[in-house]
């Protein structure tokens, strides 16, 4: 009986990236801008994908905005895309207000029930009474279908699948065969609704780590398929129990994004032609330090 | 409350957070979204006084009964862990929304409200090429079927407050009184309850089901209100002051908020 190794799945930066390709319905994680893999979408738009279909999270920060401003996104699956308590993501409000930007109007619940039926391999899944209410459904008929329901006869409104080709999330750790413990909120569905997954991570962990601590695992290691190690991979947002989000950078990032001229000099600056180390760097070491939670 | 020495400096957030906390009954459960610093001080605060039995859920990181001990300014921060006692990922929060056991109340603002108490996040104009694109709808249309929704604003004007919003993301009483009953709605859920702004609150008339101007926050008059409101509210012909915080709930909200971050929002 010959004996083959079990897989182990981490991979270069630019091999996870060469996975995306132009014209892709990818899936990017994140709540707002935490725990989203932000220097993935940094080496997106240093790439120059095109074309790109995005379905995020339910709430979408810093990682979709630097897409769509950096040329990435055609079109997005939106049920919310700002800067949290900063406000406006403004390359997405740009974008959408010119009309370069396709936006597919969601709400959380439609977006998230899609991933679900994906997740769950089913032809639909119905929204609650009261929906009807709501204007989303008009804005949106391709999703939002209005059908009796056979049991009642009552008008219910339902939304299909939604299968992305690729989900791409940042988490604080995970072993090499891709189980993490991700204390985000949406991302044991989003990574189970798509065909393929990639982590990049803050740190591997021996998978003596995940055993210890299994009824805590979100993602499943059968899922993924690439795994990145990348220093504070979510900076300018938080990862959990890691850093913080950064505050200044955000608020520079959000100056620089109103206009055009302005937001090619920040990534004139962060992005076009760095690696992450220089990223980092540009940022400054200082200020990274004192994101540590602990 | 045995002290009824009401504060006389505070902040229009303070005497929001102080409003929407004696709203709060004790036993229920509530559950705010992103950037909701006011909602979680009045829950914080509520905890604290009348209602000790009160839950609340801070969707955006999962918390439950977060004993953070401070104000911070993102909620989606996982620090809102600090001493919670559970997680509930938002998937199951959404399923729970629908189930009247579970949450009693919860909160949102935007970037338009009208006089039905709807409420706009998504845009104002052509949808493919709109005058303004809001964020999006997130969470309101799910949180506007609890049983009772606070909205609340860090501004009042015209522009906020308007006749009839271009987009309704969060359903209020949508065209009057049959408006949540023509759209399906859950027999359970009374509707928008309150709008409190940084000037005044309003609630819904019973018949009409339109906005009406329900207290005024001293040093604000209704003059003023009528003239920053961008839809004709139902004014009484007697508009009492809103309470303000007493010194004990002031002292609470000060000491939860130690980085001053409430007089910075409205």
């Amino acid at each position: 009986m010959s004996k083959s190794a079990r897989r182990e799945k981490v991979v270069a930066m630019a091999e996870a990236v060469s996975m995306v390709k132009d014209g892709m319905l990818i899936s990017i994680g994140g709540n707002h801008s935490h725990e989203a893999p932000n220097a993935f979408s940094r080496e997106l738009v240093k790439r120059g994908v095109k074309d790109l279909t995005v379905v995020p999270s339910n709430a979408a920060g810093y990682q979709i905005d630097i897409l769509i401003g950096g040329g990435c996104v055609s079109t997005l699956y939106n049920s919310y895309c700002g800067l949290d308590y900063l406000g406006a993501a403004p390359n997405f409000r740009r974008f959408a207000e010119s009309g370069k930007l396709r936006v597919i109007e969601f709400d959380e619940m439609g977006l998230l029930r899609g991933l679900k039926a994906s997740a769950a391999g089913l032809a639909f899944y119905p929204m609650p009474d009261g929906f009807l209410g709501s204007d989303n459904w008009k804005a949106n008929p391709d999703f939002y279908k209005v059908i009796p329901d056979p049991f009642t006869g009552k008008k219910v409104v339902v939304v299909p699948p939604i299968r992305p080709e690729l989900y791409i999330t940042h988490v604080p750790k995970c072993d090499v065969y891709g189980n993490a413990i991700e204390p985000g909120v949406l991302d044991d569905i989003l990574h189970q609704a798509a065909n393929h997954v990639i982590l990049t991570t803050d740190e591997i962990v021996p998978i003596e780590y995940t055993q210890a601590h299994h009824t805590e695992v979100t993602i499943f290691g059968k899922f993924v398929d690439a795994i990145v190690k990348v220093p504070y991979g979510a900076h300018p947002g938080q990862c959990s129990g890691q850093y913080t989000h950064d505050d200044q950078h955000m608020r520079e990032y959000q100056a620089a994004a109103e206009d055009e001229a302005s937001f090619n000099g920040y990534l004139d600056r962060y992005v076009r032609g760095r690696t992450n180390d220089q990223y980092l760097e540009a940022v400054s070491i200082g200020r990274l330090v004192n994101l540590k939670y602990y | 409350m045995a002290a009824t020495r009401h504060a006389k400096e505070y902040c229009p957030a303070e005497i929001m957070a102080a409003f929407l906390s004696r709203d709060m009954r004790d036993g229920e459960m509530g559950v705010f979204g992103a950037f909701s610093q006011i909602p979680w001080a009045a829950c914080q605060l509520a905890q604290a006084t009348h209602a000790p039995n009160l839950w609340f859920v801070c969707g955006p990181s999962a918390a439950i009964n977060s004993k953070l001990p401070k104000l911070i300014w993102s909620v989606s921060d996982n620090r809102m862990h600090a001493g919670a006692e559970g997680r509930i990922a938002l998937d199951r929060v959404m399923d729970m929304q629908g189930n009247p056991k579970f949450f009693d109340f919860g909160f949102y603002g935007g970037f338009q409200i009208d006089k039905f108490g709807n409420l706009n996040m998504a845009y104002i104009g052509n949808q493919q090429q709109p005058k303004f694109r809001g964020p999006g709808t997130v969470g309101t249309m799910a949180t506007a079927w609890l049983n009772r929704v606070y909205l609340f604003t860090r501004a009042h004007t015209p522009r906020l407050f308007v006749d009839k919003v271009d987009f309704i993301s969060g359903p209020g009483f949508i065209d009057g009184p049959k408006g949540r009953e023509n759209a399906g709605c859950p027999a359970r859920s009374e509707g928008p309850r309150y709008i409190v702004t940084p000037i005044c609150v309003f609630d819904f008339d019973e018949e009409t089901k339109r906005a009406r101007l329900k207290s005024v926050h001293p040093g604000h008059t209704v003059e003023e209100v009528r003239s920053r409101t961008g839809f004709a509210p139902i004014i009484p012909s007697r508009v009492p002051e809103t309470v303000p915080p007493n010194e004990e709930e002031l002292a609470f909200l000060r000491e939860f908020d130690p980085e001053r971050i409430l007089p910075q929002l409205c």
